[in-house]
Formats: C-alpha cells, sequence, structure tokens
C-alpha cells in the first residue's frame, strides 16, 4: 500500500465510529444507523490484526500537523480495544432499551476517541483523542439519569476536567524542551533531564492517573461502573483504563535516562494500591463496584511495571512489552467478567451452571492461576522487572504472590455476589451471549497467541507452584467465609459497606467547605470571609467527622478488614524495605 | 486615486453607505433594508477578500487626507489591521443575516440597522487606521454608533444601562485623547510603525512615556473590559442579541482590545515596552481580569450576563498574549482575537434564539432546552467547549500558544493562570450544557414562539450560530491550513520582533 493509502485506512479506525456519532445525533431514531453502530469498531479490529507495525504518516494541517502511526504496543492497545468495543456494541444493542439514540452518539464518540488516541503518535493528536474520549464518556456515566449516575457523572467530569488542564500544562511543557517537536520519541527523550522533570511528572502521572484509577485519584472508578449501564461499564472497564495506561508508556521516559526517584514512586503507589483496591473490594456489595476496585487492583500491578520501565537504568522497552501484555489480559478478563455479570443476572435456571462456570473462567485468568493467561502475564512483567536490574526488585518480587493473593480474594467476592443464584427475569439475548462467549475465548487464549519478543519459563515447579500457592490460599479463605457467612457466625453481622469511592466523601466534605466559602465571599463580600472561616472550622470539627469515626471504628472489626490490615502490614513493611 | 489607495475607502463605504441610504428609505420599507443591508456586507466581504489577498501578496493599501499640518487621516491596511478587518466584515454579515430574522416583528429597525452599519464602519476604521488620531476618530465614532444599539428597546434598564456605557465610554475616550496628545507633543508623531516610534526618544523622556502608556492603557482599557474598568459590560447586556455579539465579539470590546495590540507594538514596540517595564503590569492585569472574570461569571443565573463576564475574562486572553514578549505569546493573543470573537458571537447569538424562541433567559429554566431546540443548542455546546480550551476547537490553539508562550518567556505563572482559567470556565459552561442536554424538560415551554414547521426556530436566526459554530471547529482542527487564522497570525507575529 501507499503511505497514503495507509493513512487513511489507519484512519477509518477512528473515523467510522465518529462519522457514525454525528448521524446518530442528527437522527438518533434511525434503525439502520442503530444496527450499524455495533459494528462500527470492526475497521479499528482489523486494522489492529492485519496491518504491519512500523507505519506512519503526517497530516499537516491538523492541529500543528498530526501524525499517526500504528507500532508494537499501539497494535496491541488497538486489537484489544476494538475487540472490547465490538463485544460491548453487542450487548449495548440487546440491552439499551431506555433512549438508545442518545446512548450510541455518547458510546460511538467514546470509541472513536478510545481508538484515535492509539494510533497518535504525537501529543495533541493523542490528547485530541483523549479529550473527546473523556469528555464523551460523561454522556456513558450519566445515561441512566438517577441520582447515582448524576452524582457519578459529576465526579467524573471534575476530575476530567482537571486532568485534562493537567495534560495541557504537562504538554506545554514538553514542547517548550523539545522547541515545539511534538512526536512522542522526542518527548520521552527531554523529559528525564528537563529542569522542571518533576512538574511535568507529576502532572502526567496524575493526569492520567485519573483514568488508571491511580491510588489517591481512584474514586470515580467505583462511582462510574456502579452507574454506568452495563454495555457501557465493559468498556470503561476494558478500553479506557487502557487509554490512561498508554498515556503514560506513550509520555513517561521509559527508554534512557532513567528516573530512579520516579520509579520508585510509582512502583510503590503501583503495590499500594494493589492491595488497597483488593481492601476495600473486599467490602463491597454490587458486582461491578467490586470489579472497579478489582480494576485498581490490577491498575496498580501494571503501575508496578510502568515504576520500574521509568526507574530501569537501562530502560524499560522490555517492561513495555510486559505492561502492554498485561493491559490486553486484564482488559479482556476484566470485559468478560464485567459483561458476564450483565448476563448472570439475566440468565435462566437452566444456565445458571454454565455461565457460573464462565466467570469463574474468566476471574482465574485474572488471578493468575496455572495454565491461565493471568499466569503467562504476571510471570512475563516479573521476568521483565528482573531483567530491569533495578536495586529494589527483591521486595516486589516478593509481593507479587500476596498481589495474586489479594486478586484472588476480591474476585471471590465478585463471584459470591455476582453467582446466578437469584432469580431476577428477563432474558440475556443472543448477542450478549455470543460477545461474551468470544470475550471469554479471548481471556483464555489472546495473551498466548500475541507476538512477543520474550517468553518466560512457565513450566517449572518452583513457578507453578508459585502461581498456585496464593490462589488455592485465597480461595480457601474466601471459601471459609462464605461459609462463616452461610451459618451467621457472629463478626460478620458488622460487616459494613465503605461507601464506593471510599476516600471520595472526605474529597467531597473539602470541597464541599471550600465551596460554600467562596460562595459566602462572593454573595456578600470579603467581610463575610472571617464568618466563612469560622464556619469551616465549626464543619470540621462536627459530623460527618465524627460520625464517620464512629464508622471506622465498627468498621475495623470486621474481617476483612483485620485481614487486609494484616496484608497492609506486609506491604508496609516490604515498602520500608525499597527506600 | 488609485487601486491600491481607492480600496480602504471602498471597504469602509460598503457598510457607511448602506447605512446612510437605510436612513433615507422609510421604516415600512423591509426588503428594501434587507437587500441594502446583505448587499453591503456580501461585497463588503468580497472587498475584504480581494484586500487580504493582496496583503498576503505583499501589496500595499494605502490612503491618506491631511487633517491637521503634520497629520493625516490614514487609513493602512496592515497584516494586523486585516485580521480585525476580516474577523469583522465575516461577523458582520453573520450577524446581519441573524438581526434581520431576529427584529423580524419589532419596531426601529431603521434606526437600528442604520446605525449598525455605522458601528461596523467604524469598527473597520479602528482597525486600519494608520496613527493614533486616526484610530481615536474612529473608536469615538464606535462609541456613539453603539449607543442607539444598547439602549435600542427603550426600556428603563436599557437606558440606564446606555447611561453607564456612554459614561465609561466616553471618560475612556477624552483620557485616551489625552495621552495621544501628550504624545504628540513628546515625539512629534502619532503614526504607527511596525516596531514603535517612541524607542528613539531620550532617555530622560522614559518617565513620561511610562505614564503615557498608562494614560492610552486606561482610555482603551475600558473598552477592552480590563478589571477594574469592566463594569458598563455586564450591564450592556440587556441589549439585542444581534447588538450583544457586535459588542462582544466584533466591535467595542476588540476595538478597546485591538487598541492594546497597536500601543504595545506599534507605538512602543513590544521588545521597548519590555525594556521599560511596562508589559510585566499590564500582564499581571490581564491575567487578575481573566481569573476575576470567570469567577463573577460562575454567580449569574443570567444566561447573557454569565456569557458577558465571561467575556471580561477571555478578552483579556488577548492582552496577555500581548503583554507577554515572546513571539509565540504574541501569536496567541493574536488569534484569540479571531477565535474569541467566533466563540463568543455563536455563545451569544444561541442565547438570543433561546431568548426568541422560547423566552429563555435564565440558566434555570434551561432544563432540557436541548430537547426542544438540538441545533441551537449544539452551535452553544460546541463553542462553549471551545471557550474551556478543549481540542480540536479554536480555543485550544490560542490556549496552546499563549501557554508556550507564557513558558518561553519565562513567566510559568501564564501557564496556571490558563489552567486556572480552563477549570472555572468548565465550571460555569458544563453546569448550563448538562442543564440543557441532560435534564428533563417541562412538559410544555410556556413562551414558546416557534413556527409549528420542522425548524426549531427560523432559518435566520439558525443559520448563522451554526456557521460560527461550524468555524470554531473547522478553523481549529485545521489550524496550520494555510487558509487558517493561525497562519495569518504567524505571519503578522514575524513583523514585530527584531529579525
Amino acid at each position: 500500500m501507499t503511505p497514503l493509502a495507509e493513512l487513511l485506512v489507519l484512519l477509518l479506525s477512528p473515523a467510522v465510529p465518529l462519522l457514525l456519532a454525528v448521524a446518530t445525533m442528527i437522527r438518533p431514531a434511525a434503525s439502520t444507523l442503530q444496527r450499524a453502530a455495533p459494528w462500527a469498531a470492526l475497521p479499528g479490529l482489523a486494522t489492529g490484526l492485519s496491518m504491519s507495525p512500523g507505519i506512519a504518516a503526517t497530516v499537516p494541517w491538523v492541529l500543528q500537523g498530526s501524525e499517526f502511526g500504528l507500532d508494537h504496543t499501539g497494535r496491541t492497545f488497538l486489537v484489544f480495544s476494538a475487540a472490547i468495543w465490538l463485544a460491548a456494541g453487542m450487548a449495548a444493542r440487546a440491552w439499551i432499551a431506555d433512549r438508545p439514540g442518545r446512548f450510541w452518539s455518547y458510546f460511538l464518540l467514546v470509541m472513536s476517541g478510545s481508538l484515535g488516541l492509539i494510533i497518535a503518535r504525537d501529543m495533541l493528536g493523542f490528547y485530541l483523542f483523549f479529550t473527546v474520549m473523556s469528555f464523551a464518556s460523561y454522556g456513558l456515566v450519566a445515561h441512566r439519569r438517577n441520582q447515582r449516575a448524576r452524582h457519578a457523572g459529576s465526579v467524573y467530569v471534575t476530575f476530567v476536567l482537571a486532568a485534562d488542564m493537567m495534560i495541557y500544562a504537562a504538554m506545554v511543557l514538553i514542547a517548550r524542551e523539545t522547541g515545539g517537536d511534538l512526536l512522542f520519541e522526542t518527548a520521552r527523550g527531554v523529559l528525564s533531564d528537563a529542569p522542571d522533570r518533576d512538574l511535568v511528572m507529576t502532572l502526567l502521572v496524575v493526569g492520567f492517573g485519573v483514568k488508571v484509577g491511580l491510588l489517591g485519584i481512584h474514586v470515580t472508578l467505583p462511582l462510574m461502573y456502579g452507574a454506568a449501564p452495563t454495555p457501557a461499564g465493559v468498556v470503561l472497564a476494558g478500553v479506557l483504563t487502557g487509554a490512561g495506561l498508554l498515556g503514560w508508556l506513550r509520555l513517561l521516559p521509559l527508554e534512557a535516562g532513567a528516573v530512579p526517584e520516579w520509579g520508585r514512586l510509582l512502583m510503590a503507589a503501583g503495590a499500594a494500591a494493589a492491595f488497597y483496591g483488593a481492601l476495600v473490594g473486599l467490602t463491597q456489595r454490587e458486582p461491578r463496584v467490586v470489579l472497579a476496585y478489582s480494576s485498581i487492583s490490577q491498575m496498580g500491578i501494571m503501575t508496578v511495571g510502568v515504576g520500574g520501565a521509568v526507574g530501569a537504568p537501562g530502560g524499560g522497552g522490555a517492561l513495555l512489552s510486559a505492561v502492554s501484555l498485561y493491559a490486553l489480559h486484564h482488559g479482556f478478563a476484566k470485559a468478560a467478567l464485567f459483561l458476564g455479570a450483565g448476563v448472570a443476572e439475566r440468565v435462566s435456571p437452566r444456565h445458571r451452571p454454565l455461565v457460573s462456570v464462565g466467570l469463574v473462567v474468566a476471574a482465574l485468568a485474572l488471578t493468575g492461576a496455572p495454565l491461565t493467561t493471568g499466569m503467562l502475564a504476571k510471570e512475563t512483567l516479573k521476568e521483565a522487572l528482573a531483567a530491569a536490574s533495578l536495586p529494589w526488585s527483591q521486595p516486589v518480587k516478593l509481593a507479587l504472590p500476596w498481589m495474586s493473593f489479594a486478586t484472588t480474594l476480591v474476585l471471590a467476592r465478585f463471584l459470591w455476589v455476582a453467582w446466578p443464584d437469584v432469580a431476577r427475569g428477563g432474558r440475556p439475548g443472543a448477542g450478549p451471549v455470543v460477545a461474551w462467549v468470544g470475550l471469554l475465548v479471548l481471556t483464555v487464549s489472546a495473551a498466548w497467541l500475541w507476538p512477543m519478543d520474550m517468553a518466560p519459563e512457565l513450566w517449572r515447579a518452583a513457578v507453578l507452584w508459585e502461581t498456585s500457592w496464593p490462589v488455592l490460599l485465597g480461595a480457601s479463605v474466601s471459601a471459609a467465609a462464605v461459609l462463616a457467612v452461610r451459618r451467621r457466625a457472629r463478626p460478620f453481622a458488622a460487616w459494613r459497606v465503605v461507601p464506593p469511592g471510599d476516600v471520595l466523601v472526605v474529597m467531597t466534605a473539602v470541597a464541599a467547605v471550600l465551596v460554600r466559602g467562596w460562595l459566602a465571599v462572593a454573595r456578600r463580600g470579603l467581610p463575610a470571609a472571617g464568618r466563612a472561616a469560622r464556619n469551616w472550622l465549626r464543619l470540621l470539627l462536627r459530623p460527618p467527622w465524627s460520625r464517620a469515626a464512629a464508622a471506622a471504628e465498627a468498621w475495623l472489626a470486621a474481617w476483612p478488614v483485620a485481614l487486609t490490615l494484616l496484608l497492609g502490614g506486609i506491604v508496609t513493611f516490604w515498602l520500608l524495605l525499597l527506600w | 486615486m488609485s487601486w491600491n489607495a481607492a480600496l480602504p475607502l471602498l471597504v469602509l463605504l460598503s457598510s457607511l453607505a448602506p447605512g446612510v441610504l437605510i436612513f433615507a428609505i422609510p421604516e415600512s420599507f423591509r426588503r428594501w433594508r434587507t437587500l441594502l443591508n446583505l448587499a453591503g456586507a456580501v461585497l463588503k466581504v468580497a472587498l475584504v477578500g480581494v484586500m487580504a489577498l493582496g496583503v498576503a501578496d505583499g501589496q500595499e493599501f494605502e490612503l491618506r487626507f491631511p487633517l491637521l499640518p503634520g497629520m493625516d487621516l490614514a487609513l493602512v491596511a496592515d497584516p494586523l489591521a486585516m485580521l480585525l478587518v476580516v474577523l469583522s466584515s465575516v461577523l458582520w454579515l453573520v450577524t446581519t443575516v441573524y438581526a434581520v430574522g431576529y427584529l423580524e416583528r419589532s419596531p426601529h429597525r431603521r434606526r437600528f440597522f442604520g446605525f449598525f452599519s455605522i458601528c461596523v464602519t467604524a469598527t473597520v476604521g479602528v482597525a486600519m487606521a494608520g496613527n493614533l488620531l486616526t484610530f481615536l476618530l474612529f473608536y469615538e465614532l464606535l462609541t456613539l454608533s453603539t449607543y442607539p444599539l444598547v439602549v435600542h428597546r427603550g426600556t428603563d434598564v436599557a437606558r440606564r444601562a446606555g447611561r453607564v456605557y456612554l459614561i465609561y465610554t466616553l471618560t475612556g475616550g477624552t483620557v485616551l485623547f489625552g495621552g495621544i496628545v501628550w504624545l504628540y507633543v513628546l515625539a512629534g508623531t502619532v503614526e504607527f510603525a511596525p516596531r514603535g516610534f517612541v524607542s528613539g526618544l531620550p532617555a530622560s523622556e522614559h518617565g513620561s512615556l511610562a505614564l503615557i502608556f498608562l494614560i492610552l492603557v486606561a482610555g482603551v482599557g475600558v473598552k477592552a473590559a480590563l478589571v477594574p474598568l469592566h463594569g458598563w459590560l455586564p450591564r450592556a447586556m440587556v441589549a439585542p442579541a444581534p447588538v450583544s455579539a457586535l459588542l462582544h465579539a466584533v466591535a467595542v470590546v476588540k476595538a478597546g482590545v485591538f487598541g492594546i495590540v497597536r500601543i504595545v507594538q506599534n507605538v512602543y514596540g513590544v521588545e521597548f515596552s519590555l525594556d521599560l517595564g511596562l508589559t510585566p503590569p499590564l500582564a499581571v492585569v490581564a491575567a487578575v481580569t481573566i481569573v476575576y472574570g470567570s469567577l463573577r461569571a460562575l454567580h449569574q443565573d443570567d444566561l447573557k450576563r454569565r456569557l458577558a463576564f465571561s467575556t471580561v475574562s477571555q478578552v483579556s486572553y488577548i492582552v496577555l498574549g500581548t503583554a507577554v514578549v515572546g513571539p509565540l505569546a504574541t501569536v496567541g493573543g493574536l488569534v484569540h482575537l479571531v477565535h474569541q470573537g467566533l466563540m463568543k458571537i455563536t455563545l451569544f447569538l444561541c442565547a438570543g434564539n433561546l431568548a426568541e424562541t422560547l423566552d429563555i433567559h435564565r440558566i434555570s429554566e434551561m432544563n432540557g432546552v436541548a430537547r426542544r431546540m438540538p441545533w441551537t443548542m449544539a452551535a452553544f455546546s460546541v463553542a462553549a467547549l471551545g471557550m474551556i480550551g478543549l481540542p480540536p476547537l479554536v480555543g485550544f490553539i490560542s490556549k496552546w500558544y499563549l501557554g508556550l508562550g507564557g513558558v518561553e518567556a519565562g513567566e510559568s505563572w501564564v501557564l496556571a493562570v490558563l489552567v486556572v482559567s480552563g477549570m472555572l470556565n468548565g465550571a460555569y459552561f458544563l453546569p448550563i450544557l448538562y442543564a440543557a442536554w441532560f435534564r428533563e424538560p417541562p412538559p410544555r415551554w410556556p413562551h414558546d414562539q416557534g413556527s409549528p414547521g420542522r425548524l426549531e426556530t427560523s432559518w435566520w436566526l439558525l443559520a448563522p450560530p451554526l456557521t460560527t459554530a461550524f468555524l470554531t471547529l473547522f478553523l481549529g482542527l485545521l489550524a496550520s491550513a494555510p487558509f487558517s487564522p493561525l497562519r495569518w497570525v504567524q505571519f503578522v507575529g514575524g513583523l514585530v520582533y527584531e529579525p
């Protein structure tokens, strides 16, 4: 193919969903459009599967002259993202009954953004698609129009706006260093020696971290997953977290000129998120919210990999591939679990065993049990971490099996709450079931088939044991807990739910106080500031804090807390070793 | 008179002549008036297009009449002038179409369209002024011709707003006049020069020059709505929608901010202004205006008032770009002159559509309005997202260059101001979009004036904001195309700095 033809084919991946999105906005009720919409990801999937990496072409008139292309990382992300979009589209066709036209226009817009950012090779092109994706996702999160969706939507859009501004500022600062060259390669190259390196790194890590679910700003994930309709949740869980991760992989300095401090920081944050996500996930009662916390935990593991790549003295090329593979594996498995939760809600009693098997298969893959893609992804990551010769890789190596243990616990919790044993009525329909089975097949196979330039040695007794015991231990602990609850053992009566979004409660309280203060000043002028300040203090000392303290005390008595506090202790010990 | 000298005059006459003729024909000649308006506007765009191509080609268009001894009335179509000339001609056409539809049933259309045409003539004059005196003449003409438009409705509120407007702008004009006289006495000339004309004066005069700068900027700062001189602008939003569009996007505010650009670049020279220490305080004033305007906009429930405070904030992006010394910041500031115009005119025209069709004036009445008027709200949304500075809309291009220019000049705080402003823009625009698109509409619209046809409102009202919204998207996405305002501004910006 000529370069122009290649470029046009490449641009079809975002252009087809974009054009369909515009068409659906104009004619929301057109049934032809709604029939076509689920297939909008096909060009992206075909491009990802068939096109050889390495092509690149410039579109000179767009923004500052944008460049598009496909490299190995991009190909990985394009294939799994497009496949998940396809599955989600099939589910949406059957399950979205309320205002489908509106849903599709946002769905397709997000799709266009999420596929377009993968083929971007420069900062502004990436930012363009990233922004489209981020803001259009609001329509998916808020689709249900109930109080919960509204709340999730406003929290989400606040974080998105802040993150967007941060990414903008980071790009401006990088562009200053490169002298206006916006290509990723150049940008990555200058960052490690830039004078405001720490500022830029902070902006990038936090800006994309909102999508990744970085610890501390992970609060949007549980709200979004809980509020969005299931087909939308499938892509939020399977694709959007990956987009944030890709932002990191594109812009953080992974190649040369290691930044050890940042590597260490990211690894610590990732490890902490891996355990924290699992801890809070255990206390949740809704399948989708449990999955959100599992995502926070899994993205934490990937953050460890990214941190390793940033800190690696010899560059993080191997880790880059390993993290991409992990993202592919996690995308499929998480999407399968999410869609599975939707199927389980609708399945008839006769098919329950089959659905249960499917859920267990996907869950096992995510835990990294032997023979699963999770095992491959984790071992690849482990090997790449070892090869990166980081001075502090030992504690991480010790922590990885415990992360699998934590994953097993939280997924057991998911299976527990999502188990198809209550008649909820309805039928899943053929499309979603086909999509789900497809995702399950990809979950168990895709990572094995994906071309990688390294292959960890898996079939040794030590490796098999190391991947088995965390899952077995986690499964046993969970089984014991389920039995205990069935027998109504006393400690479980006190099991409390942490509100989805956990620390968001604190953030909202602080924000409310600030906004109230500003309103007082804005309405009544500066003299009111003194009174407002006094009110702030009073608010700070009043409930909800005291109530929260009481709740926290009761909550501490629950077993997941005790259990994971123990884990937390172990982690802290390791983290101390790190420094 | 050669063609190159006649063309600037023809451009002026293409709106002045229809204006005068409109005063001459009776109120009831509706078709004739519309024809005159549209013919003038189209002719102007065509003439300006010819002139712009010529300027791009390196031709010089200049017309001079001796006015006083040693002082000419000079019309010079330099590249910077063309920026505002093209903007105001194109947007005048758009606004004229809109105004014809908007004032369909209202009285005093003759007065309205007459002054409307003169107002645009004045703006083009301000743009093409070759020296400070010519600038002042057209600047005052603009003040006088917009007053009848602001008070057009004739209500008490409108008259009060008009009085405030006159007090502010005439005072500003007087101050400006004083500054010009002093500068003439000092420098012996007030002719604009590509890199300023005062840098040759002896160092002993630098104190006076700094003071004159303050006076001149204070004079034009009234129209540019710099805090604390912005008080007239939110009040003036009582005017009909096309007038607001004109005030905020095309003429008045733009004339003020264009004056600041002229003073910094063509009177003092960018680098000399920096040497005198004049631009840093100006940048600070601009930054304060940006943040203050946004903060005030947060609390306005009246849609047009919120938009007015947003103008206060956004126009100072241009001042900020001018006051931060560096080629990229200059580009960012100048290009925002065009970009802000496109976005703000869209917003005001959409607000006008809501008012005219559904009698909606407050944001709290806008719940679900996108269900009733999807095209209007789509245009509004594009412009609002552009104001936040999201790609690929034109607002992002401005913000990108302003941010780059800030860090290039070593003034990284500019970037922080832009980030804060973007957040605040989001905080006051996104709730409007949310209400319009995601809230449930009332069971029926109490004052629905719409026609029972397929369109949500008349074509005359719908086409103009859709056009400008399209340009907001198109010129942002294709910012590097040869025809984009960005390219032109990069050409202009190159002239301001020593090679």
